[in-house]
């Protein structure tokens, strides 16, 4: 008899629970204007708690796409998709994305008055909000640059890394380098500043562009070519190296949570073994060749794969052992992904403001925080920036 | 001994229950029909739904369509064994879906996602949820608050904040 006593409040009004079930199953740019309709609207939307239930249910919470460089690709039907080279950002010419970190992307920008020169930018697509960094003194050689952006720690700040590599010949922009790092820039979006590092680390440390790295506790876990993964911290003052396991273990298993148990003994535990035949049906697979680990949620032990041969997208979900099919990639087969968790968050850098669009980044970085003195970003070049963006709905505010 | 025999006639979902609305409505239902309520299925396991079910909070009118609903769709559960029924079912099921929600206007609508969660019909409630966020799609804030009947219960300076808040959802 116990179900009987039970009465649910009045009708006509949805709790929050349902209204989050409703909401959850809105576009993204709808889900912005139904914080105006009423006060428990923009309660609801806006607690802590239902955003993490809005974005997807289920596996599309964990992984809702990915980038290769030049586009993106959703598994989910539901919400929005964002499309080739990011099309809430103006026209720019050569964009290229470099890093996805907790759904933020870092981005390279040709500079349209000057293409040998790039700015970074700092974009999140599930807000279409963006802003363009100061200049890291690079702005005319492509260096590795990774993201680091962690909403648990903060969520409303971001960090940069620029990896400074030597160069093999003084051949200037285009000058080979076999990716040994001499020192790193590393811009916070609290201060508004680049600092300058000198390789800490103690040892030649070699990484390429296009391994992928991992932030994690606040500390930035780069693959190396010299058996360690390679630590530093935001600050640029805390430096360290974690040896890779002795069995060959993708470099992208190494900092994820699950995968160290014991992180400051930098003791590596081998937590799970699955054979390529439970996978994919074959015993006759090559990691990085026939198949890439794209992606790993820690909290529920599911591993993201893409198998290249197949042209699919796959999880593992470690505890049940089960596999599920994802997707088909078509015929947007690359080796280079980046997954994707939007981040539906408004309140980034410094404060909202500087995320309310580009002109107001500019006002802050150019009066308030002063950072901004260098002569090539004047008022002079921003200016004509902005008149290239002017067809932009952030660049017609002002 | 009420027990075994309701567990008996369960199987073929032949038992009889009835659904006690809040206005006093009373439908007569199968166990099976009513089992795609995870609430009264559970009622029916710990085998009190003898004197008929109350549900306080479910207008008749709501109870109908929800009844209708459960149905047209223990059908899909009873056909499973047979292929050929079961698809055209589906057809039809969709058909009758489809029908339903899209004549559903506020508030008829709330009330409907209000009963299908106190009743835990999961596929009822995915429905109706779906069928409000469609009708968000594409409005702009005060086409909502009409669609929905809501009040509008902030301060013009709080709309404005929010406004500029979030500038770029509000651009056409």
């Amino acid at each position: 008899m116990a179900f009987q006593v039970w009465i649910p409040p009045a009708a006509e009004k949805l709790t929050d629970d349902l209204l989050v079930e409703v909401l959850s199953r809105v576009p993204y740019k709808s889900l912005c204007r139904s914080k105006r309709v009423c006060r428990q609207w923009r309660r609801v939307i806006s607690d802590p708690d239902h955003r993490r239930l809005l974005p997807r249910y289920h596996l599309h919470d964990a992984v809702v796409g990915f980038f290769d460089h030049r586009s993106f690709i959703s598994f989910s039907g539901r919400g929005r998709f964002v499309g080739p080279s990011l099309p809430f950002l103006p026209d720019c010419g050569d964009l290229r994305l470099l890093d996805i970190c907790n759904g933020l992307l870092l981005c390279r920008r040709r500079r349209l008055s000057d293409p040998r020169r790039f700015d970074y930018l700092v974009a999140n697509p599930a807000t279409e909000q963006w802003i363009v960094l100061p200049e890291s003194g690079w702005t005319h050689k492509e260096q590795i640059a990774r993201l680091g952006f962690d909403p648990a720690v903060s969520s409303s700040h971001f960090h940069v890394f620029e990896f400074e590599l030597v160069e093999h010949s003084a051949m200037g922009m285009s000058g080979d380098h076999d990716g040994n790092v001499v020192a790193v820039e590393i811009y916070s979006s609290e201060t508004g500043v680049w600092i300058h590092r000198n390789n800490g680390w103690g040892c030649i440390i070699r990484t390429l562009d296009i391994w992928r790295s991992v932030f994690f506790k606040g500390m930035l876990h780069l693959i190396t070519m010299d058996d360690v993964v390679a630590v530093v911290d935001v600050e640029g003052n805390s430096w360290r190296t974690i040896p890779m396991p002795e069995t060959f273990v993708d470099p992208y298993y190494g900092v994820d949570d699950g995968f160290i148990d014991d992180y400051g003994s930098d003791q590596w535990t081998l937590k799970h073994t699955v054979s390529h035949l439970h996978l994919f049906g074959t015993d006759k697979q090559h990691f990085g060749y026939d198949y890439k680990v794209v992606s790993i949620h820690p909290k529920r032990n599911i591993i993201f794969l893409v198998s290249l041969n197949d042209g699919i997208f796959i999880s593992y979900e470690m505890d049940s052992r089960e596999v599920h099919y994802i997707c088909e990639l078509g015929d947007i087969l690359t080796r280079h992904y980046l997954p994707y968790v939007p981040l539906y968050s408004e309140s980034l850098s410094n404060g909202a403001r500087s995320w309310n669009g580009q002109m107001d980044a500019l006002e802050i970085y150019s009066s308030e925080t002063g950072v901004w003195s260098h002569k090539d970003i004047g008022w002079g070049h921003q200016i004509g920036v902005l008149d290239d963006w002017s067809r932009s709905s952030t660049g017609c505010c002002i | 001994m009420a027990a075994a025999a309701a567990e008996a006639t369960t199987d073929g979902g032949g038992k009889m229950i009835i659904l006690i609305s809040a206005d006093g409505k009373r439908f007569e239902v199968t166990e099976a029909v009513a089992s795609q309520s995870q609430l009264i299925s559970n009622m029916i396991e710990d085998d009190c739904t003898e004197n008929g079910v109350r549900l306080p909070n479910v207008d008749g009118d709501i109870l109908t369509m929800v009844v209708d609903y459960c149905n047209m769709h223990a059908g899909d559960a009873a056909a499973a064994g047979d292929t050929m029924k079961a698809s055209s079912t589906e057809e039809e099921l969709k058909k009758f879906d489809a029908e339903l929600v899209q004549a559903l206007e506020n508030p008829v609508l709330f009330k409907l996602i209000l009963a299908a969660n106190f009743l835990n019909i999961k596929s009822l409630l995915d429905m109706t949820c779906q069928r409000v966020a469609d009708m968000m799609s594409g409005k702009t804030p005060e086409q909502m608050r009409e669609t929905f009947s809501i009040e509008n219960d902030f301060t013009p300076e709080e709309e404005a904040a929010i406004r500029q808040e979030n500038a770029w959802a509000f651009d056409d």
